[in-house]
């Protein structure tokens, strides 16, 4: 065998001292992770995850797993949170009743509240609440349109969604201080 | 009270225990058994495990002894319709169903079912092999004698016409008899857990994905296939078998949460025997979630799996089994939990350990009885020490018709289920 065949990827050793023991409790106190304890990390949620197909990152069952580590930081802040396409195969499969999907929304919503949203995704959000569209809509989209015989893309309720968006206190969200609204 | 007597329902390997262990202390035992034959699922199996004793060689001779005790009258073929009475006067009513067989003339040479025409599934060999209309369900039968099913038989008489014993009776009719027993074993053992129920694994669906108990019949060396592994698609030799663990057992989503206790050991015997039956090798390969080796001798089998026969284990529940449309083999999807990879492999045969679910018998039985049971199925104890009361006075079970066990804790508790019958029958 040559030198370098053989890899064996070294990680960092999880360290108890980082870890957050209450993480997984604070999950489970939400109604959508309230199932989350239940879990014996069988792998039958990534065995048959149509995600993990297309992408090595997404795995539902390590991310239950650092959940229930307590790893916050990584769980939260990681990034593999938001490629969940919420089919809800691994529900079906879950031996255990572990509703990982509905976990998986629980954990959004504690990683949106801190601030650790994908931008893109607070991107789209912001054209929604500014345009009625998840994308921009540009003058040559309307060309495009024209072209092919279609018709005018409709008026959204822009006005009754920034209504409800400052009502309910979701604005706070998409804008940072420095920006303008 | 009358004479002193027992009854035990359930001719498995607990059930004949339980009836020669009474029988011995000279008390008059009754043995009634739903099938034709005793034997129950044990002697469906080829080996058992950790000591790959040959299950035949171990059990026919208790067969035999059962068939034979003085103390012993065996009613097979026969199911308990009513009892009445309590402990130490029951009244039992049994009915005999017709086999259209006299019992005392059959020999048991096996001519009639060489001229049958009528091939059905043997149910014996999981629906594997075929029988014929007039059968014995496998060879070491006890008693060896054979029986019509009249659901398949055309009644061409040609069994009537070439028996020598004259032993063909087509206008025999169910009896029933009155017993007065002083107490009763229950010994009604288990149904294996219906695996079509788990859509993503295909059963039923794809030709080689196989339960334990179909698997053991390809072993078995009085099976369909005289103990040759083959695919059941298109018969050629599988040279890689995937064994699938906990399917319908620690499986709450399908109402299993319980542990069958078997399995784990059972997929490690059978992975050790395909590599044993297949001429030329095999590739083994158990995907578990835990491995529970925990009786005597389990662990040191588990490790002496891996180390001298090679047989390969992946930590990780498989998520689904796809058909290869043009080969048949199996692609299995499941994430090695060990290192975090998901991957995919090609099989030639799956086999599904299923687990253990308590049995139609026992179900059956407890529309007489009444007896408490729990969420799924099994008999309750009347308390923790003393596992082999049930709660109605002078009603005793043993074996998997109380909770799952392996074969030796099987018979263990017949033995105890055999003398506190006794002591309530004296």
């Amino acid at each position: 065998m040559s030198e370098g065949e053989y890899k064996v990827p070294i990680k960092e050793p999880i360290k108890t001292k980082d870890l957050d023991p209450d993480f997984k409790y604070e999950i489970a106190d939400t109604y959508l992770g309230r199932h989350i304890t239940a879990c014996f990390k069988c792998g039958a949620c990534t065995g048959g995850c149509p995600v993990g197909i297309l992408t090595e990152i997404y795995k539902p069952r390590q991310i239950i797993g650092e959940a229930l580590l307590g790893m916050r930081e990584k769980v939260l802040t990681g990034g593999e949170l938001w490629l969940c396409a919420t089919c809800y195969t691994c529900e079906d499969r879950c031996p255990q009743k572990v509703n990982i999907t509905d976990v998986i929304i629980a954990l959004r919503n504690m990683a949106f509240r801190e601030g650790h949203t994908p931008e893109a995704l607070i991107e789209q959000a912001r054209n929604m609440v500014e345009t009625g569209w998840i994308q921009k809509t540009t003058a040559s989209m309307d060309k495009r349109r024209e072209e092919l015989g279609l018709s005018r893309l409709p008026k959204m309720a822009v006005e009754d969604m920034q209504k409800i968006v400052k009502a309910t206190g979701f604005i706070k969200y998409l804008y940072k201080k420095e920006d303008k609204k | 009270m009358s004479e002193k007597s027992v009854l035990v329902i359930g001719a498995g390997v607990t059930g004949i225990q339980a009836a020669l262990d009474v029988a011995n202390q000279g008390i008059k035992t009754y043995l009634v058994e739903k099938t034709p034959s005793v034997g129950g699922h044990m002697a469906q199996l080829d080996k058992t495990f950790p000591t790959l004793d040959c299950s035949a060689c171990i059990l026919t001779p208790k067969m035999v002894d059962v068939a034979r005790h003085p103390n012993i009258e065996l009613l097979t073929y026969s199911e308990v319709k009513e009892v009445s009475g309590a402990a130490g006067d029951f009244t039992v009513k049994i009915e005999t169903k017709p086999r259209y067989i006299d019992a005392t003339k059959c020999t048991g040479c096996g001519h009639c079912a060489l001229h049958c025409p009528v091939e059905v599934l043997n149910d014996f060999d999981e629906n594997i092999g075929v029988r014929r209309a007039i059968y014995v369900p496998f060879p070491q039968a006890v008693p060896l004698v054979y029986t019509i099913d009249m659901d398949n038989c055309i009644e061409c008489e040609l069994c009537k016409n070439i028996c020598e014993a004259e032993a063909v009776n087509f206008d025999q009719e169910s009896e029933e008899i009155e017993v007065n027993v002083g107490s009763i074993i229950l010994a009604t053992g288990y149904d294996l857990f219906d695996a079509t129920k788990l859509k993503n694994y295909g059963y039923g669906s794809y030709d080689n994905v196989l339960s334990s108990l179909e698997f053991e019949r390809l072993l078995s060396a009085s099976g369909p296939a005289g103990g040759h592994v083959f695919r059941l698609s298109d018969g050629k030799i599988p040279r890689r078998i995937a064994f699938l663990q906990c399917v319908g057992s620690r499986d709450t989503e399908h109402g299993m949460p319980y542990c069958s206790r078997v399995c784990c050991m059972y997929a490690i015997k059978n992975a050790i025997l395909a590599k044993d039956h297949i001429h030329g090798g095999c590739e083994t390969t158990i995907f578990y979630i835990d491995v529970r080796a925990f009786g005597k001798g389990f662990e040191e089998f588990y490790q002496n799996s891996q180390i001298r026969f090679g047989v390969k284990f992946v930590r990780g529940k498989v998520g689904e089994i796809a058909e290869d449309v043009d080969t048949n083999n199996l692609i299995v999807r499941v994430e090695d939990t060990e290192t975090g990879q998901l991957f995919e492999d090609e099989f030639d045969m799956v086999v599904l350990s299923s687990g253990l679910v308590p049995s139609q018998g026992s179900a059956e039985i407890n529309k007489i009885l009444n007896l408490p049971i729990d969420q799924y199925g099994f008999f309750e104890e009347l308390n923790r020490i003393s596992p082999v009361d049930t709660k109605i006075e002078g009603v005793y079970m043993a074996g998997v018709c109380e909770s799952v066990k392996d074969i030796p804790d099987g018979v263990g508790q017949a033995s105890a289920a055999a003398m506190r019958a006794s002591l309530k029958a004296i």
